[in-house]
């Protein structure tokens, strides 16, 4: 039952806000077996493997194009533009603070929805829609003290792999947004 | 856990609309108190107002209100019935009770909000009005007279009408009128609308008679002045005959059916009224049933067009309010969005059709997609503006709430104050309205505290006893100006100026050649309100510069004008909305920005040996005044791209100002002008200083919408400093 995979953009349609398909409406709520098996939608960033509930996640689109925002800090590639909305875009990679590499063409941003606003994650690579039981996730993971902890909801097992599943209320405060010397510069 | 947020604030969108709707009655019946005596219809909707709040708190277990709401209830029932009198005590304690309501329905976490409001001595002083009203019901008159089946299923507030009505001396009719089973709405109410003309309808029965199966026949009890062949003139209708009811005893136990145009019986003299045991009726005569609130209250209209619903009755007002739907400006936002969207596919079709005009053999289908896409221009701008409308509300909504200040504050100090208010119906988006009550509350506490003199003291100058205040809104153009006019002490502008000497807001130099205009505008600025300076100052300008602020953000401008002994206007200039305005677009350093138009003074071309420096701070003399230059690429840290100005002598500056400060913010390129439609950022970059907005130009491009104030204040801090520093010459 762990592991099992399913094509990402069935996943994300079914459990996707208010998208009900034909097919929901004939199969209706039969299709889940364990009702409380969370998924979640994994990706990679820099290298590692990091997760985000499916239900954070309200889209995944290619990288567009971002307007570079003054006195913000670095990890705020800036603002972008979907389909009318703004949102600002983050750089995964700086804003958990691991090596940058080049993103390839298999680079994607996640767009979240968190507070009622929408965020834009740029990420290396989008993986896949895995299910993980309750029992196989691990709360506060003790052996991670760094500076990253605090980013961190929980590790979840699938099998042999070790997802780090992020935790947005931390990742999106609002109060790391704007760059604190904001105040000095200009003055030079 | 959305659903309950979505229920909680359902629950206080609509809560607040009765609350509005119950303060706006609540005015009103103050108005009427004064004057002519209330009106029992008015009061009546109090109480269906604080009913349904009532009902509502009941629904979604918001116990303190509903409390209230009962409480409150009780003692309007009582002030329905007669057994309580309007008196000035209790409209304090009802005034206080809508604050009350404020409180409890004002966000958790926000300042007053939360749930610890104590609503205890409110209710003790509701329980209070409760006890005095048992005191004051005396005897009953006998109504026998009118007829045991009709006193037999009056309600007791029908009756204590019924009482009211022989108490002003009215005649009492018994009106017969037999209805169509399919018009007996349209009908009735046509009645009614006739008959209020001459009186109170005090009752509907259902007729006594045996109704036909088509037809439904209703007795309506009248009070009214007028005599029965006035009556019967006026309702003239083969289908309804009106009785006359007296005291003496005559009233028909059966009707007779109904005999076409009953001509008035002769045996109809003038009536002597009914006999009055209680001596003097208590109560003025309720006035004319004319119109809508707008008219009955104090309140000036300067629409030159009737108001389409001054006609209706308040109740018609009433119901109107609750066709309404509501909805979430930022489903509003959503739908302004797509707008934007099908613009630019508008534009890119644009785009295709100037590539069809190169290949000759399709000349008639582009110019077929000429005309489609011109149309489809035309239709976009309609459904742009339809949505705009929508955002639209009446400022009236925040001038209730001033009416409410100024009665409070008014009592508190034992000042009589007049407000009179016009334009109440000159629309604002909905966002602006929200966010001026704060600004404008406080310039009404302003007048009242510090503009208005005492009563003994205006009739020494010669002046009435009682204040006034004018609270005006007008539509010039594409803005709206409200004014808040006062006819109180005045400021004295030459004392302005030297406090703000004495606090180092300006020099000497610079005082010696203000004009008295410029001096008043100094209450403008941050620092020189503090408390000390206010009481030099009969207390004028307490955080008039927070006013400002709060102004400026809304893209609009403040400005004062005073009259030493006669008053002080203070004139609010904003934009009509905030989703559509029209920027400036300028390039600094290879990024795009939008400068709000409405903040741009001009735009020069400036030469770089015009340019002086006052302790390292770049500043040009314009129009003999000393102006800051701010490199805006400086200030938002970017990187030049490389030095590619034409001429390198020369700069684009765009002068910028809101009220007193300007500064010159030095751009690389001038783009043009355009209407944007500017979109608000996410929480997570809204605090970034020298941000306002975002919007979007041609090509899905995302630009960022400059905040000229915070600009302005940063490089005049910069210079002000600069200027204590080194002694404040240009070199």
């Amino acid at each position: 039952m762990s592991g099992e995979r399913e094509d990402l953009w069935q996943a994300l349609l079914r459990s996707g806000e208010g998208v009900v398909t034909d097919e929901d409406y004939e199969h209706g709520y039969k299709r889940e077996v364990r009702q409380d098996l969370q998924q979640y939608v994994t990706f990679r960033v820099s290298g590692e493997v990091y997760g985000l509930a499916i239900h954070e996640i309200e889209e995944i689109s290619k990288v567009f194009q971002t307007t570079h925002v003054p006195r913000t800090a670095d990890f705020l590639l800036g603002i972008g533009n979907v389909r009318g909305r703004i949102m600002p875009v983050i750089d995964l990679a700086r804003r958990l603070r691991l090596r940058l590499v080049e993103r390839g063409r298999a680079a994607r941003v996640l767009i979240v929805h968190f507070n009622d606003e929408p965020y834009g994650l740029v990420v290396d690579e989008v993986m896949d829609v895995i299910r993980i039981p309750p029992e196989a996730m691990e709360d506060k993971p003790g052996g991670f003290t760094g500076a990253r902890a605090e980013y961190i909801r929980a590790l979840g097992r699938t099998g042999k792999e070790l997802v780090i599943i992020l935790h947005l209320p931390a990742l999106l405060d609002a109060k790391d947004f704007v760059k604190a010397t904001v105040y000095e510069e200009g003055r030079a | 856990m959305t659903s309950i947020d979505q229920n909680a604030a359902e629950f206080i969108a609509e809560a607040q609309e009765i609350i509005e709707t119950f303060s706006r009655t609540l005015l009103e019946l103050e108005a009427q108190s004064r004057g002519s005596g209330p009106e029992p219809d008015l009061i009546n909707a109090a109480f269906r107002a604080i009913h349904s709040l009532k009902g509502l708190a009941g629904l979604f277990g918001a116990a303190a209100i509903g409390g209230l709401a009962h409480s409150l209830e009780n003692t309007l029932d009582s002030l329905r019935l007669g057994k309580l009198d309007l008196s000035r005590p209790v409209l304090d304690v009802l005034f206080e009770a809508i604050e009350m309501f404020g409180r409890l329905l004002a966000p958790q976490g926000e300042e007053g909000g939360g749930g610890e409001v104590d609503i205890e001595p409110v209710l003790q002083r509701l329980r209070q009005l409760g006890e005095r009203e048992a005191e004051s019901t005396g005897p009953q008159d006998s109504l026998e007279w009118v007829g045991e089946n009709i006193l037999s299923v009056l309600t007791e507030y029908e009756e204590h009408r019924l009482r009211e009505n022989i108490k002003a001396g009215r005649n009492l009719y018994r009106v017969h009128a037999k209805f169509d089973i399919m018009q007996i709405d349209v009908g009735l109410e046509q009645l009614k609308d006739k008959m209020k003309g001459y009186g109170e309808v005090i009752t509907y029965l259902p007729s006594a008679d045996g109704s036909s199966d088509d037809a439904i026949e209703l007795d309506i009890l009248l009070g009214s002045k007028g005599s029965l062949g006035e009556i019967n003139g006026a309702l003239a209708n083969p289908d309804v005959t009106v009785h006359r009811l007296t005291p003496a005893g005559d009233a028909p136990a059966a009707p007779q059916p109904a005999p076409g145009r009953s001509a008035p019986p002769a045996a109809a003299p003038k009536p002597a009224p009914p006999t009055m045991s209680e001596g003097t009726s208590r109560r003025a005569e309720p006035p004319p049933r004319a119109g809508s609130p707008t008219q009955t209250r104090t309140v000036v209209t300067t629409t030159e067009e009737p108001d389409p619903t001054s006609a209706a009755s308040s109740e018609a007002s009433l119901r109107s309010l609750s066709q309404t739907v509501r909805v979430d400006l930022r489903r509003l936002d959503l739908l302004m969005n797509l707008v934007g969207e099908l613009g630019l596919v508008q534009a890119n079709l644009t785009g295709v059709l100037d590539e069809l005009r190169q290949i000759d053999h399709s000349a008639d289908v582009s110019r077929e997609l000429r005309v489609q896409i011109r149309d489809m221009h035309r239709k976009l701008a309609l459904l742009q503006q339809g949505i705009l409308d929508v955002r639209m509300v009446p400022i009236g909504q925040v001038f209730d709430k001033l009416a409410r200040v100024v009665r409070k504050l008014s009592r508190d100090l034992d000042k009589e104050i007049r407000l009179v208010i016009s334009g109440a119906e000159t629309v604002l988006d909905k966002l602006i309205v929200e966010e001026l009550s704060d600004p404008l509350m406080h310039m009404i506490r302003n007048c009242i505290d510090h503009g208005i003199e005492p009563a003994a003291e205006r009739v020494a100058l010669g002046k009435l006893p009682g204040g006034k205040i004018e609270l005006r809104a007008f539509q010039k153009g594409n803005r709206v100006v409200i004014e808040v006019e006062d006819d109180g002490r005045g400021m004295d502008w030459t004392r302005i100026r030297d406090v703000a000497v004495r606090r180092n807001l300006l020099n000497a130099e610079e005082a010696a050649s203000l004009t008295p205009g410029e001096a008043v505008n100094l209450i403008f600025q941050p620092g020189f309100s503090t408390r000390d300076s206010a009481t030099e100052l009969s207390g004028r300008g307490v955080g008039m510069d927070i006013v400002k602020t709060n102004i400026a953000r809304l893209s609009g401008m403040i400005d004062v004008t005073t009259d030493l002994g006669r008053g002080t206007t203070f004139s609010i200039t904003l934009p009509v909305t905030l989703a559509i305005i029209q920027a400036l677009v300028i390039q600094s350093a290879g990024h795009t920005f939008c400068i709000p138009l409405n903040s741009v003074l001009e735009s020069i071309m400036v030469e770089t040996r015009e340019i002086g420096t006052v302790e390292g701070h770049e500043v040009i003399t314009l129009g003999g005044r000393t102006l800051p230059l701010l490199q805006l690429s400086r200030l938002f840290g970017l990187k030049p791209l490389h030095k590619n100005y034409r001429d390198p002598n020369r700069l684009y500056v765009v002068v910028v100002g809101l009220a007193q400060h300007r500064v010159g913010l030095v751009v690389d390129e001038l783009l043009g002008q355009q209407d944007v439609v500017i979109k608000p950022l996410g929480s997570a970059v809204r605090n970034v200083p020298g941000i306002a907005g975002a919007t979007e130009l041609g090509a899905n491009r995302t630009v960022l919408l400059l905040d000229v104030g915070r600009l302005v204040d940063e490089g005049v801090r910069q210079v002000d400093a600069a200027y204590q520093i080194g002694g404040g010459h240009v070199r």
